[in-house]
Formats: C-alpha cells, sequence, structure tokens
C-alpha cells in the first residue's frame, strides 16, 4: 500500500483502474476505488467506489459510497450514500441510505433508498424464496 | 561489524573527495569497518556472500541505486543488516529510504534506525525494487481472480520498494511523494502511458492505472512471443511469469524522513 507521505492507510488505499485497460473478473478492494477504464464481472469495496466520466461497469456492485459518472449495467448495492452525476446512466437497480442524483443524469431500475432500503430488499427476497418453497 | 562496498564509478577521479569525506566522517563516527572496492571483476553477490559469514554484521553500499538493489537479493533472509550511503541525487532508494546524499548519510547509518522490508519473487528469482515489462504483448492474472487487460498502456511496473512512478522526471509531481509499502503483504502494480507532448523525447511515462496484488501472473497475449522483463535494472527473466512476495526479509537502515 502507500506510504507514509501520501498518507494512505491499507484502509483507504486508491486502486485506478485507468482509460487504458479494462479489467475482468471478479474485483474486491479494501480501500478506495477510481474507475476510468472499464470492468466487467463483480465489483466489491469496502470504501468508497468513484466512477468518473467516460468509465463504464458492466457488474454487480457493493461499496460503502458509490459516486457515478460514467456507465453502469448492474446493480448498486451500497450501505451509505450513491451520488450520481449529471454524465451518469445507470441501468440497475440501486440500493442506498441517501441518494442523489444530479439534472441529466438517466436512470432505468428500481431505487430503494432509507435506513431500512437494505434490509428491507433482503427480506423482500426471503419472503420470495418462502413462497417459492411454499409452492413447492 | 561494517563492511563498506565502494561502487565502481567510484574509482572516478572526480569521487575522491566526496570518499575522502565519507571516510572523515565515518571514522568520526566510529562506525568505520572493512572497506572493498567493487571492479569488473569482483561482483557484488560474491562480496556480500563473504562478508555474511561473519556474525552480525552490517553491510553498506556506498554509490548507486542498481548496486544497493544488486547487494540486497544475497542477504535475503539473512540476519545482517543492509546500509546505503547515497552518491546519487537522483536516487530513488534515498528518497524512499529517507537518506541523505554522501557523508551526511553517515550520521542515518550511525543512528541505526532500522526497518524490517520485504522481497519480490519472479519465476523463483528475487528482486528488490521492482521489475518492469511492456504492456501491449502482455495479459494479467491478479489473486487468480481477476484479469487486468491493457489496452492503451505502454509500461507495466510491479513495485516492491520505489517511488509510486516510472521515472525521476514523471509527469505525475504528487507521485514524487509517494512510495509504495514494502512491509505489508501487497505489491504494486503501476501502469503508464506517455505524456502528450510534441516532441517523444519530452514525453514522460504518465500514470494510468494502479492496482495492489498479491499474486501476478504475467503470461505473453501470443503463446508463440515471450517478452521481457527487468527487474531492478540489471536482471531479465521471460513470460510465463508469476509475480509473489517472497517470504524472506531483510534489515535496512532508514532515516527519519523516509517515505516508507
Amino acid at each position: 500500500m502507500l506510504g507514509k507521505e501520501g498518507k494512505i492507510k491499507p484502509e483507504d488505499a486508491e486502486t485506478i483502474i485507468g482509460a487504458g485497460v479494462k479489467v475482468e473478473g471478479t474485483f474486491a478492494a479494501f480501500g478506495n476505488v477510481i474507475i476510468k477504464g472499464q470492468l466487467l464481472g463483480s465489483l466489491e469495496t469496502k470504501s468508497r467506489l468513484e466512477l468518473r466520466e467516460g468509465g463504464r461497469i458492466e457488474a454487480d456492485i457493493t461499496a460503502k459510497n458509490a459516486s457515478v459518472g460514467g456507465e453502469v449495467k448492474g446493480n448498486l448495492d451500497v450501505e451509505e450514500k450513491i451520488e450520481l452525476a449529471s454524465t451518469a446512466k445507470v441501468s440497475g437497480d440501486l440500493t442506498c441510505r441517501v441518494l442523489a442524483i444530479e439534472e441529466g443524469a438517466v436512470l432505468n431500475g428500481r431505487c430503494s433508498v432509507g435506513s431500512d432500503a437494505a434490509s428491507s430488499v433482503i427480506q423482500e427476497e426471503r419472503e420470495e424464496e418462502r413462497k417459492e418453497r411454499k409452492k413447492e | 561489524m561494517y563492511f563498506y562496498i565502494y561502487d565502481s564509478f567510484l574509482t572516478n577521479k572526480k569521487y575522491a573527495r566526496t570518499i575522502s569525506k565519507i571516510e572523515t566522517r565515518v571514522a568520526r563516527l566510529g562506525i568505520d569497518g572493512k572497506k572493498r572496492q567493487l571492479t569488473v571483476l569482483k561482483n557484488v553477490k560474491e562480496m556480500v556472500n563473504d562478508m555474511l559469514k561473519h556474525e552480525s554484521s552490517t553491510i553498506v553500499i556506498v554509490g548507486g541505486d542498481e548496486t544497493f538493489y544488486a547487494a540486497a537479493i544475497p542477504m535475503a533472509g539473512s540476519r545482517a543488516v543492509l546500509g546505503f550511503i547515497p552518491t546519487d541525487s537522483h536516487s530513488s532508494a534515498a528518497h524512499v529510504l529517507g537518506l541523505p546524499l554522501n557523508e551526511y548519510a553517515c550520521d542515518v547509518i550511525s543512528a541505526r534506525r532500522i526497518e524490517t522490508v520485504s522481497f519480490g519473487k519472479v519465476n523463483k528469482q528475487y528482486f528488490f525494487s521492482s521489475l518492469e515489462f511492456t504492456a501491449h504483448k502482455v495479459v494479467l492474472n491478479a489473486d487468480d481472480t481477476y484479469q487486468i487487460i491493457p489496452k492503451r498502456v505502454k509500461s507495466i511496473k510491479v513495485i516492491n520498494l520505489d517511488l509510486l512512478q516510472f521515472e525521476q522526471l514523471s509527469e505525475e509531481p504528487d507521485f514524487k511523494k509517494m512510495a509504495s509499502n514494502p512491509k505489508d503483504e501487497y505489491l504494486e502494480v503501476l501502469m503508464g502511458t506517455p505524456g502528450q507532448k510534441f516532441l517523444f523525447w519530452q514525453r514522460k511515462e504518465k500514470r494510468d492505472s494502479l492496482f495492489f496484488v498479491k499474486k501476478l501472473k504475467v503470461d505473453a497475449k501470443n503463446p508463440k512471443d515471450e517478452v521481457k522483463i527487468t527487474l531492478d535494472k540489471n536482471k531479465t527473466v521471460k513470460t510465463p511469469a508469476v509475480v509473489e512476495l517472497a517470504q524472506e526479509r531483510l534489515k535496512v537502515i532508514v532515516g527519519k524522513d523516509r517515505l516508507i
């Protein structure tokens, strides 16, 4: 991880996927993640995700916070806050505690927002599973 | 016991005054010891191996980064301590370890502030600082979980102990303050693109991507091709290669202004 003068500890080190790089697979980071290039597969970070304009993600995302300025095809499951910039294009469901959408952002998907959002989505899924079991 | 290895270029007359000042300082601080001069016929590996036969030795390299990195390799896993007196103002190792130049570094050696750092390993060969290879012919597999496909990237550098930049004249001034951390269990993978200057010799490498990995497989895109990987700027290995951290560690003398 980054050294002393950079003041970045392992838990908040920044992974950068640059514009000249494509990543495919299960990508898990414990620090902040900045994406200017492409990512396909799945993405999980315990910190902040920053998808810059021109960046593209085709993956289900789990993060603590997310700021989206690029294109996302997949579901975003965020613990705290999702920020969609005017350049953002999201096709997928959003789950978060706080959602901020700038004018011009494109969103195709369901939103579950609020302090109980994450747990309510899980409960819905569990109820659906129970119903399916009863039918069987 | 202190051993001093003088780099081969220090035999040049223009360094005579610098050497004299270093030796005076070393004697004044009471840390003088046996001195050896590197030449074309005497390589650093053999010299270090001889010195390691003595118990509790401190081996100090006087000179440039390449000799310092080369001296570290045979010391992997040993109890000996490695010190460095840099004589080049562009020394990356000096910047990372917080060492002043020439005779001023003797004070740091005398203070003996010690950090334990890791080694990198590629196909059973050790590297201490970093390795570099061209990006356009390779595919990288990180930690057996994801693939990194360089598309518009020129160079790739895997770093154990170095600044997070390609050269001293990097276009990223902030990166001069950032170094990899050789005390953790990760290697830093830095990818760079040429800067957008009209004249090609002014195009310095610019940071594009940065990853933290425990294990990196480097394969040529075309299985018939072999890509050269340069270790510590002096050795080469060819793909396919597996890059990871070695279990061995090394004690290094550092200054208070170190970046690690």
